[in-house]
């Protein structure tokens, strides 16, 4: 999940408790399974490298561990989860011997692990082999919280139940690596962000997803529509009347109850602390009342914290002088807010303008939020000022003001705006009911908006995407559209499925159509699911062979969205599923089964049909087909080709090629049938019966648990046997 | 004769009797790019897996978006 770029500096001491040392906790898994822990939050994000512990020890513990893990979360707050981030096995016998010895003990772990700033983690230290003379003992503070952002726990049964105590804290340093602060070096860190079940989960660390606590049944996934975006360190969530942010990148200040003074900061303003250096960059502050507490979200540029009593001046963007004084220390994100336009004074809210009453589609086009599908102005799509989400005043005249729209020749009134997809800075697509918009540019500064197509429009807010070309696809009136941009749309998909529309009878209140590029694959992934059961129908459409390949998945694992998270962590670098059950799952080329919920598995029915064949070459005969040789993938003699498992295969023969498409189809009644044993060319596979026919059709299929397979060649022989009577 | 794997996909839209080359009347979860190593061939499609064990919601519900969020540290 985290990037570096250069050099990783020498290991540098970030949290640590070391004040009031109270009393020790002891270790003893062997015999009575004693465990300690400690958790902890990074305020900023870095590699943990090292730890040391204050510790003595009783007799010989012999190779004890420590393991890092992250923290749970809500009513478990504070005790391990998930599996084991960083561990290092160390011999306890090296520890100072009893109190007298006690120290400082070092504890390398040699993976690491790479800590998101803001998130919890818990240190867990056990003496697998100890016992009651035989131990481990850490030393803690008991008086008044020395370490405030985590906590002393112990476990009695081997880690199964665990007792975080408030107030107390082991003694602990923890030391990491992180990049230079050169301007060149880029830091940063990328996570994963899926929504469903009413919350908000985000990934921390790497690999493990979360709730984020203030999003739980904070918005409605269920019965309204959402959508969500990111921009600014943040995510955009917009559900219909709810609008809210998860922001990933701010600091949180609160005033005291003088509240935020005369001179209001505006949204980019610089604001200092004179007493510790430490700054900020004014983001967002809640509306307000004169004389209460207000909240600012900014980014701090300083390692220097805030603290509560902190005085921070600065000036704002009337040149008037600011001086805030803080009620509180600064809390670390991740926040979860709503979303309402710059705060001012409460009731006389106007100064930045009116988010719409509702919205449901979003996306960041040039710096802009832009957000439509307010219901009361289907037609109407809003984007906010350049780099500000939170001015939405379209009254200022200057080129990064924020506008609002429709797309329609003059005087006709626009179309319902279904989709918006925006194209780096350069396009931005309106995906309508019945027609498809382009503007290419800045709807203030030059921008022009033109008809991409009146014949066809989109059917959902998901339902496009763009290849690594640039080429964009969407579902629209007769199927799958492909066009450049600016270009013109094109049905790409009408010559082979004409009936696409009417056979997959998708509804926009019940299906969910959704698109996807898999980068892996070169191909556009289409999956149209019932929402409410999970059935599916999809498609892999293939840009290397332009052909379209149907497919099913167990209903629980519909697909309800897609995303290709390009992870700094190439593990998680894929083109992800966003299933009805619940879970995020991916195309795994080394799976012969779909995977279930509870990790059970589900073999997948593939097949293949071949057909309608002409045996003799003609159709006013028969023919006889003599010999008929399936080649499946694979060496015989084990090497290095990787090989296929077997199929069934079923050969059917007709008079009218219709006859043959009807039996593939209907795969019952065959006229012959065999298992092809994989992998490679077997003369047991070779079929010698002679069976008469104008046409032949074969299907190769599997049904079987924990197979896979993959044909080289069909090799057939005929012969014509008769005019047909 | 010799049939190749129909790497053009499926095809509904002529006389069966005049199906084109390379396609095929009726597939289902196959690919034109084999699982097993890759190559343009044809074979069974991959299996879907969990990538994260955790279930978003922590109940049976559609997982309705997704994104990424990067943070300058």
């Amino acid at each position: 999940m985290f990037c570096y770029g250069g050099e990783l500096m020498a290991n540098i001491l970030y949290e640590s408790c070391t004040t009031v040392l109270n009393t020790y906790g002891f270790t003893q898994d062997a015999v009575d399974n004693y465990l300690l822990s400690q958790s902890f939050t990074p305020v900023v994000a870095h590699k943990l490298v090292s730890v040391d512990l204050y510790l003595y020890r009783t007799g010989t513990p012999g190779n004890c561990l420590l393991n890092v893990y992250a923290s749970d979360s809500g009513a478990d707050d504070d005790k391990p989860t998930g599996p084991v981030l960083a561990t290092a096995t160390f011999d306890g016998d090296d520890v100072g011997e009893d109190v007298g010895g006690v120290d400082w003990f070092s504890i390398e772990l040699a993976a690491g692990v790479n800590l998101t700033a803001g998130t919890k983690y818990v240190l867990v230290l056990s003496a697998p082999t100890g016992d009651n003379t035989n131990k481990l003992h850490w030393g803690y503070s008991t008086t008044a919280d020395q370490y405030a952002t985590g906590k002393r726990g112990f476990s009695t049964n081997a880690g199964v139940t665990w007792f975080p105590q408030n107030t107390h804290d082991h003694w602990f340093k923890e030391y990491g690596s992180t990049a230079p602060s050169a301007s060149s070096q880029l830091n940063y860190s990328k996570a994963l962000v899926a929504i469903g079940g009413n919350c908000l989960y985000h990934e921390s660390p790497e690999g493990t997803m979360i709730p984020l606590a203030d999003s739980v049944d904070s918005i409605d996934t269920i019965n309204s529509m959402i959508d969500i975006v990111e921009a600014y360190e943040k995510v955009f969530i917009v559900n219909e009347s709810i609008k809210k942010i998860a922001d990933f990148g701010n600091i949180k200040l609160t005033t005291n109850a003088s509240g935020i003074g005369a001179a209001v900061p505006n949204h980019g303003n610089l604001l200092t602390c004179a007493a510790t250096g430490a700054k900020i960059v004014v983001d967002y502050i809640t509306s307000f009342v004169d004389d209460a507490a207000v909240t600012i979200y900014g980014k701090r540029t300083t390692s220097t914290q805030f603290s509560s009593a902190d005085v921070i001046v600065g000036t704002n963007d009337a040149d008037a002088a600011i001086s805030i004084t803080l009620g509180d220390d600064e809390a670390a994100g991740p926040f979860w807010y709503d979303w309402n336009v710059y705060g001012d004074l409460a009731g006389v809210d106007t100064t930045y303008g009116k988010l719409p009453d509702e919205a449901s589609i979003i996306c960041l086009y040039r710096g802009r939020i832009a957000v439509a599908g307010d219901p009361g102005y289907p037609n109407q799509w809003y984007m906010f000022r350049q780099s500000n989400p939170w001015d939405l005043v379209v009254t200022s005249t200057d080129a990064q003001a924020a506008v609002i729209g429709q797309n329609s020749d003059a005087g006709k009134l626009g179309d319902a705006v279904v989709a918006l997809a925006p194209y780096k800075d350069d396009y931005l697509v309106f995906g309508c009911a019945n027609s498809m918009w382009l503007l290419a540019g800045d709807p203030r500064s030059g921008g022009e908006l033109s008809e991409l197509d009146l014949t066809t429009g989109i059917y959902g807010k998901k339902s496009w995407c763009f290849d690594s070309f640039g080429n964009f696809y969407f579902w629209g009136n007769n199927g799958l559209y492909k066009t450049t941009l600016p270009g013109y749309p094109m049905c790409i998909s009408q010559q082979a499925l004409p009936k696409l529309i009417a056979d997959e009878a998708a509804d926009p209140s019940t299906h969910r159509i959704t698109l996807g590029f898999d980068h892996e694959r070169n191909g556009i992934l289409i999956c149209i699911t019932v929402l409410a059961t999970g059935k599916n129908s999809n498609y892999f459409y293939s840009l290397t062979t332009e052909g379209f390949f149907p497919e099913s998945y167990p209903d629980t694992c519909g697909v309800s969205s897609i995303f290709f998270y390009a992870a700094t962590n190439t593990a998680y670098k894929k083109l992800l599923l966003g299933n009805n059950d619940g879970y995020l799952r991916y195309f795994d080329d080394a799976q012969k089964d779909d995977v279930l919920a509870d990790d059970s598995t589900i073999p997948i029915e593939s097949h293949v049909s071949f057909g309608p064949l002409l045996i003799a070459n003609d159709p006013k005969y028969e023919g006889k087909l003599t010999g008929l040789i399936p080649i499946l993938a694979g060496g015989c003699g084990g090497g290095g080709e990787a090989d296929s498992n077997n199929v069934e295969c079923k050969l059917f023969v007709a008079d009218s090629a219709d006859s043959i498409l009807e039996k593939l189809v209907a795969n019952t009644a065959p006229n012959f049938a065999r298992t092809i044993i994989a992998p490679g060319r077997s003369r047991t596979n070779i079929l010698r019966r002679k069976i008469r026919g104008v046409y032949a059709g074969i299907r190769l299929g599997n049904t079987t648990a924990a197979q896979s397979w993959s044909l080289d060649q069909l090799l057939i022989d005929g012969a014509k046997a008769g005019r047909l009577k | 004769m010799k049939l190749s794997f129909p790497v053009k996909g499926i095809h509904k839209g002529v006389a069966a009797s005049s199906q084109p080359e390379m396609t095929s009347p009726d597939m289902l979860n196959v690919r034109p790019y084999d699982v097993l190593e890759r190559k343009v061939r044809g074979g069974q499609r991959g299996g879907i897996s969990k990538l994260y064990a955790r279930q978003i919601g922590e109940v049976a519900s559609p997982i309705v978006a997704i994104c990424s969020v990067t943070v300058v540290s």
